[in-house]
């Protein structure tokens, strides 16, 4: 029985007009236009698409005996396979930044990671300072502290995606607490975003501060856990203390700032001695990372040039006894993936400014937990240490996720069969089945060009749950925004690899971003992959 | 899957197409297509997590079982299809268990996945503030909300509720009653399609060239709508509301782009769907005509939404007595539906407070009568009165909480200490691109001769250029944007 509304809408499209070849033009073109992207895509590299597609119905087959699992490395999948799509298409690479490219010189449009400022005339190869959105939300939006924000990031985490922790203040207690009992005082330095310092191309008048900023500092005051104020000694600065391009500090913010943290450690009693002796500067031109976010074409935005200070020799980094644990802010200048050298970074210009050597872990974008996990599994690197500073950006704590990562009470026991093997062989041999693997960032929009995941592997042939049953692996999943191997694995694939210990892995795995699987341990040997067998 | 993704537009789509139409050669070709889609939209679900099929299944499979249970033992019709219901016989207590079972199967449904978080907060604060035991969070099970269950609920109990009623035949085949349900153009986002709208058309529609070439325009100025006037528009809106104290004028700038961004986003949605559902032979009825232009809150809710609002008032006012009951009782239904209809958007107070004030009004105007307020005003400015009331209800509706609303509405009203932030909100939502965009958004809703569904229905050379540009401006544009869901996926 036909009701009006369908009546109406039947007769209505029976109505539709229009000549043979209008319609004919629009059905085809319509299909053509549809077709073509991925069928130039499958032209020119059909064997990712192919495989990451595949991978699909291939976790789906996991649904009957474990449907949660099977369900989560679905979605991994099918996000594998959508970034594929998106970034693989030969169309899109050239469509991309050529649609953005216009769209900002004329309009000044950012995109869904970077903000254009409004302090230039938009025009080629004039700078225009350029922000990280979500840092600019962190600063604008709600109080991180506040019981409401906290709640509703909590909710966040549901059956598919593991809960986060919002609230910084409980690790940063844990770990105060926790390097104390080891004798070892913490100072936490939480590094202004840009748009907090350098706000003026935002027309922000006066500092640019989350409201519940200064509630943090105070609350790490009161847990003898806080440092100099940085947002107050660069905002007291003369011009821009970040780069036009780049979401990171100018050289001479970075040595400002770890001039104060020179002061404030002495007075907190840690040796002294005598500068290190720098040699001149070097000067150092490079693409920002927000710029290449903004996928513009090359030339487009004019390079960001800084001065940077060397170490004359490098200090013994063994004798430290102050520890820079650190996010990008702290590997910038010294991380050649971060585009602007390795000449020096945080803890080379806090060595100078101490006169004595310090050590530094760093794993860029893991201020929030990731650079505490990377301290619990070399726990041993405090042995000889007074003080840990511990930075991170300060959009952390609005986006952060700050879970309870608790330092062993002994240092971490390597297995004897997972030895170190000298460079360049194969190294140990690893075969088994993947039992879990963290996601690789989008290449697009991940902050950084590099990325680390970790996968735990059960060893064939050894029973579940006999001592040395599963192996926990990192290998690359993003080299220079291009997906690895590991980026490529699911649960349940058979894996063939050579590993070494984790610690001897290139100097870029050691400080690249990492996803990590929240069900890892810590003090378990980690290992690095190496090499990849055929399959 | 979002229709405006890489996946839905280059993948999906180009394969169900093929797929679909391949199979409608066959012999059987009408059931197996049905078959085939039923698949694809099954795929398309799972697409947001696999098992939130199994729940679209269960229900399907329920709604379909007490169909079949409310004409058991009624001989086949002479053309083998099951029986009618006789509108006016009186029920046996098997069929009013069957539509109670339906009813209940669906609605537990709704309730469980979409109100039991919205139960424990609420429960929660009521604890905090009165002393009484509160809950350990760490027992309780965080419920997650499957994709467009508040829509997929609503047609298979329309489905239950036709059959009953008599105002539709069941359908004996499984296939015919799960591509109903799970139809991929209309399953997450609406608009709401009544089994008794589609029941003729499952049996038997047409397929033209003239039918797809318009879906093809429906499609692509429904993509230009959602990519080129809702995302930038969000933008806007995003940053205005998630910042703390603004000034007044940014408070306006972000009521009035998030008025734009819910309109071009759901329409388009709607827009796509209908587009979509020619383009494998299924009419949908309209769900939004120029709501914009309405000249009072009645009037609004004859042309926002559609869909909702008619089986809201067809399944709930009109059972619950409509205006039949005497004044008081009508205004207690009006107020009843307006408040369900705002739960049905989502579990928040907000939600509540927004159906509140639609209740409210509308209970006004029946007051005014043919005297209305609005009857004695020029056009510009009933409508222009019926927009800002509509937009004064959309804070409620935008805002992330009750005290948020509040103080969004305070801002407005220039009541807000603006903050440091309030002078980047400035900066940044008034750039030309902004400007161009909210421009031209309201040079279409309040300036534009035609709507999509008739713009598109003499499609001239000229007409035809126009929604190739628009596709082909959307497509491009979206190749710069990162995912973007539609708001109607919450709900």
């Amino acid at each position: 029985m036909l009701i009006d509304r369908e009546k109406q809408a039947v007769d209505e499209m029976a109505n539709t007009t229009g000549s043979p070849w209008v319609l004919w033009t629009l059905t085809y073109g319509f299909l053509l236009l549809l077709v073509i992207p991925t069928a130039t895509h499958l032209a020119t590299s059909s064997a990712t698409l192919i495989r990451t597609g595949i991978a699909i119905p291939k976790a789906l087959t996991g649904l009957p005996t474990g449907p949660f699992d099977a369900s989560h490395d679905t979605l991994q999948a099918i996000d594998a396979f959508e970034a594929e799509l998106r970034n693989g298409s030969p169309l899109a690479q050239k469509l991309r930044p050529a649609t953005q490219t216009a769209l900002f010189r004329t309009l000044g449009v950012g995109n869904a990671q970077v903000i254009a400022g409004t302090d230039l005339p938009v025009s080629p190869r004039v700078g225009r300072r350029l922000y990280f959105r979500p840092a600019v939300q962190h600063v604008m939006g709600p109080p991180f502290l506040s019981q409401a924000r906290l709640k509703k990031r909590r909710r966040e985490g549901n059956a598919w995606t593991a809960a986060i922790e919002p609230d910084p203040r409980p690790a940063v207690r844990h770990f105060a607490e926790d390097l104390r009992r080891r004798g070892v005082e913490l100072m936490v330095l939480p590094i202004p975003v840009k748009a907090s310092v350098d706000g003026t191309a935002l027309r922000v008048p006066k500092a640019l501060r989350n409201p519940s900023w200064d509630p943090f500092l105070a609350s790490l005051d009161r847990l003898g856990a806080g440092g100099p104020n940085v947002l107050d000694l660069l905002r007291k600065r003369k011009g821009a203390q970040f780069l036009e391009t780049d979401t990171h500090w100018r050289p001479e913010a970075m040595d400002a700032v770890a001039q104060i943290v020179a002061a404030s450690l002495k007075k907190r009693g840690v040796k002294t001695g005598r500068r290190l002796r720098r040699t001149a500067p070097v000067e150092v031109q490079a693409t920002g990372d927000l710029a290449d976010l903004l996928g513009v074409w090359p030339g487009t935005i004019a390079l960001d040039t800084v001065q940077v200070p060397t170490l004359g020799s490098p200090p013994d980094r063994s004798k430290a006894t102050v520890l820079v644990l650190g996010d990008s802010f702290a590997g910038i200048y010294e991380d050649p993936s971060l585009g602007f050298g390795d000449h020096g970074g945080f803890a080379d210009a806090l060595a100078h400014h101490l006169g004595q050597p310090v050590d530094a872990i760093v794993v860029n974008a893991g201020g929030a937990w990731q650079t505490r996990q990377a301290l619990a599994d070399q726990a041993d690197r405090l042995d000889d240490i007074d003080v840990v500073v511990w930075l991170f950006t300060g959009r952390e704590l609005s986006l952060g996720d700050w879970r309870d990562v608790r330092l062993p009470e002994t240092d971490a026991v390597v297995d004897p069969r997972w030895v170190r093997v000298p460079d360049g062989e194969a190294g140990l041999p690893i075969r088994g089945t993947v039992t879990a693997i963290a996601p690789t960032a989008n290449p697009l929009s991940s902050t950084y060009p590099d990325q680390v995941v970790a996968l735990s592997v059960a060893i064939e042939g050894v029973p579940k749950g006999a001592p040395g049953s599963v192996a926990w692996l990192m290998a690359w999943g993003l080299e220079d925004r291009i997906q690895q191997r590991a980026s490529e694995l699911a649960v349940g694939d058979q894996i063939s690899v050579g590993a070494t210990a984790f610690g001897d892995a290139p100097r870029a795995a050691l400080t690249a971003g990492r996803s990590e699987l929240p069900s890892r341990p810590t003090a378990v040997p980690l290992l690095w992959v190496n090499q990849w067998e055929s399959p | 899957m979002v229709f405006s993704s890489e996946a839905f537009l280059y993948v999906f789509l180009p394969v169900a197409l093929l797929a679909y139409y391949a199979a409608r050669m066959l012999p059987g070709g009408n059931r197996l297509s049905h078959g085939v889609l039923t698949l694809f939209s099954y795929a398309f679900y799972g697409w947001a997590n696999p098992l939130f099929t199994v729940l679209m299944l269960g229900s399907t499979l329920v709604d379909y079982a007490l169909g079949r249970v409310m004409v058991a033992g009624k001989p086949l019709d002479v053309d083998g299809r099951l029986p009618t219901l006789t509108p006016d016989t009186p029920r046996t207590r098997r069929q009013r268990a069957a539509l109670f079972g339906s009813i209940a199967t669906n609605l537990g449904l709704l309730a469980f996945f979409k109100y039991f978080n919205f139960g424990i907060d609420t429960y929660a604060t009521v604890a905090d503030t009165t002393g009484l035991p509160g809950l350990d969070p760490s027992l309780l099970l965080r419920v997650t909300l499957p994709l467009g269950i508040s829509f997929y609920t609503f047609q298979s109990m329309s489905y239950s509720i036709d059959v009953y009623r008599g105002h539709a035949k069941p359908l004996r085949s499984f296939i015919d009653f799960a591509c109903y349900v799970s139809m991929f153009p209309q399953l997450v986002a609406g608009p709401i399609i009544r089994f008794s709208e589609v029941a003729t058309q499952l049996q038997q529609r047409t397929h033209t060239v003239a039918k797809f070439a318009r879906g093809v325009g429906f499609f692509s100025l429904g993509l230009a709508k959602k990519i080129c006037l809702a995302n930038p528009a969000a933008e806007i809106a995003d940053l205005v509301f998630d910042a703390p104290n603004v000034a007044a004028a940014e408070a306006w700038l972000g009521t009035f782009a998030y008025s734009l961004q819910i309109y071009f986003d759901f329409s388009g949605y709607s827009d796509m769907a209908i587009g979509l559902g020619l383009m494998l032979g299924f009419a949908f009825p309209k769900n939004f005509d120029a709501p914009y232009r309405s000249r009072s809150i009645t009037e609004f809710w004859q042309r926002w939404h559609i869909s909702l609002s008619s089986w809201l008032r067809d399944y709930l006012y009109i059972p619950l007595g409509g205006n039949r009951k005497g004044e008081a009782r009508t205004y207690v239904n009006l107020a009843m539906v307006m408040l369900f209809g705002g739960l049905w958007h989502g579990a928040s107070w907000n939600f509540v407070v927004w159906g509140a004030i639609h209740g409210l009004m509308l209970g006004f105007e029946r007051a005014q009568g043919k005297a209305s307020l609005y009857r004695r005003l020029p056009a510009f400015a009933s409508v222009g009165i019926t927009y800002a009331l509509v937009c004064f209800a959309w804070v409620f509706f935008r805002a992330a909480t009750l005290p948020g609303a509040l103080d969004h509405l305070a801002a407005m009203m220039g009541q807000a200490e603006p903050t440091s932030a309030a002078f980047a909100v400035r900066a940044l939502a008034w750039q030309p691109y902004n400007l161009v965009m909210m421009g031209l958004g309201a040079l279409i809703v309040w300036g534009a001769p035609w709507q999509v569904w008739d713009f598109t229905r003499s499609l001239t050379p000229i007409r035809g250029a126009v929604v190739a540009a628009a596709l082909v401006l959307a497509l491009v544009q979206l190749s710069t944007q990162s995912y973007n869901p539609f708001i109607y996926f919450l709900f």
